[in-house]
């Protein structure tokens, strides 16, 4: 099993873990939206990385994001808790961008976030645009952009589980509780989707 | 299948490059309200009447609201047959005007209204009530107590009356 890549410290990396989130949900359930508000804060990069990989779009990736935690507030009450609040808020995020993804099917409009600048300061990345890359005269940007289309030419579970597994660093095991799968096909899904991209990104890669 | 972290190094550092895709300045300072605005509205929102529900109810679910206007066009028609065709009208129902006359209602001197009406099932409505326990009489001997089953047993109580006959002799 890959382990969970270890890149520099970064919001929209889930790395696994889960805070005592418990009282937080216990308080929100009871209709506290102060404590919903510190959910939201606690998840709302994760969720909404996500959402923005799956989509390529910032603009539909702030509104899934929304209707999801809109979402689950309303489905609090149901929340047993047999799943860390984490899971089954990523669940919900899911599955409602699944739905989006199969109404829009292919009719892919990427709308794109900037880098953050430390991007270009980050070892991996600046390798990839060094003299050993096949693609000399490529920029970051456009990297960005060739990497986001490669992404999309993706079935939606592929994407899911590159989005899970290699951007967000979630374990194969979470990412089974949250599509709702065994281990064995996430990892046969990873090791095909990463083909598939290398494959699409051959160029780029050395 | 091998997965080894090896065989993907080159796209896996090629992949990180998505984490570094980042919304704009501020926007996760903002995001929480765009979610607690709705979530607050709905809450404060007022709790609608039976009634406000009811008319709810009625938009979401169209064939609901037709099935119940059928029925209220129904009965108000059915209303209107029964007092078209069978009912006097209501203005008609005074003594003065004769339609509907009870016992009350009638002086000593009154001769009783009888009507007869070829009804089948009972009295017509606007019969007066005279009429009605007129016609409705049971039938002769049915309560009287030399009734056609009893009279043999009950010839022991008529008294003997001897008729004495003048004698002109």
């Amino acid at each position: 099993m890959d382990a969970p890549p270890q890149g520099k410290p970064n919001p929209t990396v889930g790395e696994g873990s889960k805070p005592d989130d418990l009282p937080l949900v216990r308080r929100a359930q009871a209709g506290d939206l102060e404590a919903y508000d510190a959910l939201i804060r606690l998840y709302q990069e994760r969720i909404y990385a996500a959402v923005y990989h799956m989509t390529s779009n910032h603009e539909d990736a702030n509104d899934l994001a929304q209707e999801s935690f809109i979402k689950a507030y309303k489905a609090l009450p149901s929340f047993k808790g047999d799943s860390s609040f984490f899971t089954w808020l990523y669940r919900i995020a899911i599955n409602k961008t699944i739905n989006f993804l199969k109404v829009r099917k292919n009719r892919t409009h990427m709308s794109l976030n900037d880098l953050d600048f430390n991007a270009e300061h980050d070892p991996d990345i600046v390798a990839l645009v060094s003299d050993r890359t096949p693609r000399r005269d490529v920029n970051l940007g456009e990297l960005q952009e060739k990497l986001n289309g490669a992404m999309q030419k993706l079935s939606d579970p592929h994407r899911m589980v590159v989005t899970l597994h290699d951007v967000q660093g979630l374990a194969h095991e979470e990412i089974a509780q949250i599509m709702d799968c065994n281990i064995g096909t996430v990892r046969s899904r990873l090791f095909y989707a990463r083909q598939q991209l290398q494959g699409f990104l051959a160029d780029y890669l050395k | 299948m091998d997965t080894t972290p090896n065989d993907f190094e080159a796209l896996r550092r090629l992949l990180k490059l998505k984490r570094y895709e980042t919304p704009p300045p501020g926007y996760f300072d903002r995001f929480p309200e765009s979610v607690l605005r709705p979530l607050r509205q709905e809450a404060s929102a007022p709790v609608p009447t039976w009634w406000q529900q009811l008319l709810g109810a009625l938009e979401l679910r169209p064939v609901f609201a037709s099935s119940i206007a059928v029925g209220a066009v129904g009965l108000y028609l059915i209303g209107l047959n029964l007092g078209a065709g069978g009912a006097m009208p209501m203005g008609s129902l005074s003594p003065a005007s004769g339609g509907l006359t009870t016992a009350a209602s009638l002086s000593p001197l009154d001769p009783l209204p009888v009507e007869h009406h070829a009804s089948v099932g009972g009295p017509r409505l606007g019969m007066s009530l005279a009429a009605t326990a007129a016609t409705s009489a049971p039938p002769p001997g049915l309560f009287s107590p030399g009734g056609p089953e009893v009279a043999g047993q009950r010839m022991g109580l008529i008294e003997n009356v001897s008729f004495r006959t003048p004698d002109f002799r």
